[in-house]
């Protein structure tokens, strides 16, 4: 393989579909469909530095050869701490008992933050952005469920209202919930808030299976009904299901389900993360190309219906270095205070040595370390050797930083990879209108593979690549 | 029960809550409200069920009020809702009301 | 305009219908209009300046006397104008097969149902529906609801262009009946329909077919580039939700259909149009300072008057009705409840607030 300190851009790919190549530069924003000859040649002009007799290619030439016409690469925060958005956890409490939910532990399930926290860390948001500049503001709500503290969310979301109201700004909530809430309750997030992400595995006999409630009832029947509300209301409503080994032939079924009983701006299918509940009920994630194959199909229908399809690792409008909160200065709150740069709970962090916490609520503020903001904001793709020849890397960002840690060199893609790559490599051919191209393509496991499982995408190690 | 006051939504109140207001309507009269700010707040607590002291709280909490001025600014709320016929006060509980909140 | 119900019977299921909330509570003595009545609803439009007779349903045109009827509007110098699923009796359409193409307009609703079944049905209703505007040519127009977002329209312009019916679709937006009990698009669904309907409109020019709009379109669902070709192509657009005058067959004036539950005004000898309509604007006031985004209050396009903020029955669907009972007892020591929130017990929600009671 070429060195890259020999060969500085590294955001030029190009990946075998069938016989054809797929040429992709995001920060150039072009992808084209050209031959193996074609290829060549336009690696070779730019390691030569010399232009292609051929007119269209020689106009892709220059394009790519032209620092000027690209984005600059995504980097990492730097500067003051300004948080695109705030994350509150008002509890880590929830009244369902997912069988997949490596969330909760009995020490800190029940505690609810306490409603002057609440206040604390939204005034010291509020005020950060202002100073800033910034006329938009984003409370995001995790859990548990967060309405299982449903007055901690009241009072943050008029507080910060008001408070934007107050410096001529806007403010947006997102919150991710089970839905199991009354009727009322909905209505309200309905009215109130501006997206909302509910766990809706599918049809009911999917749904109770995974998601019970302690005493072993099926949630559907409730999250069922709040996604009807949801759908005719004014928040943006997305479908979250969780696919299992058990599930995955079902998706594209499943998308079509969704459709025709709900009404939701999208529909976000994740793969099972494993967690030792999960282990226990012999609950798997899916095989990774069976999950890329079947979602591909299930986005068809979705978009048909025009629905988003949502696979977050694959969405190739995104330029970042990294794919979670952590390393964007998000500040998430705990319900006892602690803010840290990841919502997941601190003892996954420990235990792929990582402290994720930036500081605490205290003194009516929010107080963070700068080496602790240091260490997060060094979460990044850039620090990822395995995503240095991948195409997805601005896209993907190497994915959750405590789930997702391989150490293998450039291009030991594990299952997470495989069927991130194969979904973005279709959404790009999508965005090119070659449809057809794109299901013939998924068609051959053999080409899949051939696209998927080459080590380096760099165009520059076109002919190197075995 | 002496000095217990229950205010009730007027009977016939639809309301909608847009993006920087809350609109009350009354839908027997014709007679409308544009609530804002801790107006739109009150009305929006009032309808989620909180106790008169848990709005109180709430109250004090969003626009940095002492409790006795959250207080005030409620009764004074309530007052001047009583009068444009928003809501209605009675001065005995029904069977059943105590000192919560409940919908009836 | 008023529409004139003359028929509470129909031959066909649409999803979308939004007289569900009218029509299903008829009884067996009320599925057609009685003659007699239908002289008053004549005088009626005369009174009121009206010259068009709009004849709707149910399937207006299953009315045992419909070709009397139309007889006794042009008797009037009515132009006649009927909204049919295109499913006609043999008699009702040799009657407006003999009207001049000046004095009739047919709006056809096709549903692509018809047309995508696979069912020996469902191509049986399309073809029926192909040879009805086929016999009434250039009175005929197709008209076309959309109430999936998923909808393609296109196999119109071939249907179109083989019948030799008007050049024209008038594309409606399927709005919900205050029960919701129809199926109908979302208001959040809507820029993604508006896309769509600048696609369709780009192949119909295409096929010199003009696009024109119906009710509770909405500015913002189209962006301003997608506006001015629209505009370019001759498409009549336009941004309107004003009280119909849907006319019953019990002689209640409704604003329009999907309002029906907001209950109507008696047809009297006195009443017209005019007055009618000044009734249900009045009516209609206080719920027209929103719209079916919360944005609309304080939109410009809403605020100057360009749009009302779309359909009146999505509008009024986002209203709530939450009765609450607020205890105050002044007795109390006046201490405020606790900042600190209660610790969560396992599986039970916090004791502030309280479902409403059914």
């Amino acid at each position: 393989m070429h060195t890259l300190e020999r060969y500085p851009d590294s955001n030029i790919f190009a990946i075998p579909i069938l016989s054809k190549f797929l040429l992709y530069a995001p920060l150039h924003h072009l992808a084209a469909l050209v031959d193996l000859t074609a290829a060549r040649r336009l690696r070779d002009s730019l390691l030569a530095g010399a232009p292609i007799a051929h007119e269209p290619l020689n106009d892709i030439a220059r394009l790519l050869a032209s620092d000027a016409e690209a984005e600059r690469a995504p980097s990492p925060k730097r500067g003051d701490f300004i948080p695109p958005f705030l994350g509150l956890l008002p509890t880590r409490g929830c009244n369902l008992a997912c069988q997949y939910c490596g969330f909760l532990t009995p020490q800190e399930s029940w505690q609810v933050m306490d409603l002057e926290l609440a206040r604390d860390a939204v005034n010291w948001y509020v005020d950060v952005t202002s100073r800033a500049g910034l006329q938009h503001v984003e409370i995001h709500y995790f859990g548990g469920e967060p309405f299982c503290a449903e007055e901690v969310v009241d009072l943050t979301v008029h507080l910060a209202r008001t408070r934007a109201a107050e410096a001529g700004g806007t403010v947006r909530f997102e919150v991710t919930t089970n839905g199991t809430f009354s009727e009322k309750r909905c209505r309200w997030a309905a009215d109130h808030l501006d997206t909302i992400v509910l766990s809706l595995d599918g049809p009911a006999d999917v749904h109770d299976h995974h998601r019970p409630y302690p005493d072993g009832r099926g949630s559907f029947e409730a999250a069922a009904r709040s996604a009807r509300i949801l759908s005719e209301g004014s928040a943006d409503l997305f479908l979250r299901a969780c696919v299992t080994s058990e599930t995955v032939e079902r998706l594209p079924q499943i998308a079509a389900w969704f459709c025709e009983h709900f009404r939701p701006r999208g529909v976000c299918f994740e793969p099972l993360q494993p967690s030792a509940p999960s282990r226990t009920v012999q609950l798997e994630p899916p095989d990774p190309w069976a999950f890329a194959h079947n979602f591909i199909q299930a986005a068809r229908v979705l978009e048909s219906h025009g629905v988003e399809p949502v696979y977050a690792a694959a969405d190739i409008q995104a330029r970042r270095v990294t794919f979670c909160p952590a390393g964007q200065d998000v500040a998430i709150v705990s319900p006892d205070g602690t803010v840290s740069a990841c919502y997941l709970l601190q003892r996954d962090w420990e235990a792929r040595g990582l402290d994720l916490r930036l500081g605490r609520v205290a003194d009516g503020t929010v107080q963070l370390k700068a080496d602790a903001v240091a260490s997060a904001r060094d979460l990044n793709v850039h620090n990822k050797p395995l995503c240095a020849r991948c195409f997805c890397k601005w896209h993907c960002a190497g994915g959750c930083h405590v789930n997702h840690t391989p150490a293998g060199p450039p291009g030991d893609y594990d299952r997470l990879c495989v069927q991130t790559r194969i979904i973005t490599l279709r959404n790009v051919l999508k965005a090119m209108d070659q449809h057809d191209l794109a299901w013939a393509w998924l068609q051959e496991r053999e080409a899949v593979a051939r696209s998927v499982c080459q080590p380096s995408d760099l165009l520059l190690d076109l002919e190197e690549t075995p | 029960m002496n000095g217990t006051l229950i205010y009730r939504c007027t009977p016939s109140i639809a309301w909608v809550r847009d993006a920087s207001q809350t609109l009350a309507v009354n839908e027997e009269t014709g007679q409308s409200w544009t609530l804002r700010g801790v107006e739109a707040v009150v009305w929006d607590l009032l309808t989620a069920g909180y106790a008169y002291h848990r709005i109180v709280t709430l109250l004090a909490l969003i626009f940095s009020l002492s409790a006795a001025e959250a207080e005030q600014t409620l009764a004074s709320l309530l007052r001047r809702w009583q009068e444009t016929d928003l809501v209605r006060v009675s001065e005995e509980a029904k069977d059943g009301e105590s000192d919560h909140q409940c919908s009836v | 305009m008023a529409n004139l119900t003359i028929s509470a019977v129909c031959n066909q299921r649409c999803p979308y219908c939004f007289t569900a909330d009218h029509l299903n509570g008829a009884g067996p003595s009320q599925h057609f209009l009685d003659s007699g009545d239908f002289e008053a609803r004549l005088d009626f439009l005369d009174r009121s300046g009206i010259d068009q007779a709009r004849l709707l349903g149910g399937e207006p045109t299953l009315h045992p006397q419909f070709s009397a009827l139309v007889e006794r509007a042009r008797g009037r110098n009515k132009t006649i104008v009927v909204f049919t699923n295109g499913l006609i009796p043999a008699a009702s359409l040799a009657c407006l097969e003999n009207l001049p193409a000046t004095a009739c307009s047919v709006l056809v609703n096709v549903n692509e149902t018809a047309r995508m079944s696979t069912s020996e049905a469902g191509e049986a209703i399309f073809e029926r529906q192909r040879a009805t505007i086929r016999r009434l040519g250039e009175r005929a127009m197709v008209g076309f609801n959309v109430y999936r977002p998923d909808f393609r329209p296109e196999f119109l312009l071939p249907l179109i262009a083989e019948t030799g019916c008007r050049p024209a679709v008038r594309l409606g937006l399927a709005h919900p009946c205050l029960s919701g009990e129809n199926r109908y698009v979302c208001p959040h669904q809507y820029v993604a329909i508006g896309q769509k309907i600048v696609r369709f409109a780009r192949r119909a020019a295409d096929a010199g077919v003009r696009v024109e709009f119906d009710c509770g379109f909405v500015r913002c669902m189209f962006a301003e580039q997608d506006l001015e070709t629209l505009t370019a192509l001759g498409a009549d657009v336009g941004w309107r939700c004003n009280p119909i005058l849907d006319v019953g067959l019990d002689g209640q004036v409704i604003h329009c259909y999907p309002l029906s539950r907001l209950g109507g005004l008696p047809l009297t000898p006195q009443t017209d149009a005019p007055a009618l309509r000044k009734a249900f604007e009045s009516r209609a006031r206080p719920y027209r300072q929103a719209g079916i985004f919360r944005e609309c209050s304080t939109c410009p396009f809403k605020v100057s008057g360009v749009c009302p903020g779309g359909c009146l029955a999505a509008t009024m669907r986002r209203f709530r009705h939450t009765p609450f009972a607020l205890v105050c007892d002044s007795q109390r020591d006046g201490r405020p409840a606790s900042a600190r929130s209660p610790r969560l017990k396992p599986g039970v929600r916090p004791e502030t607030s309280q479902e409403a009671a059914p």
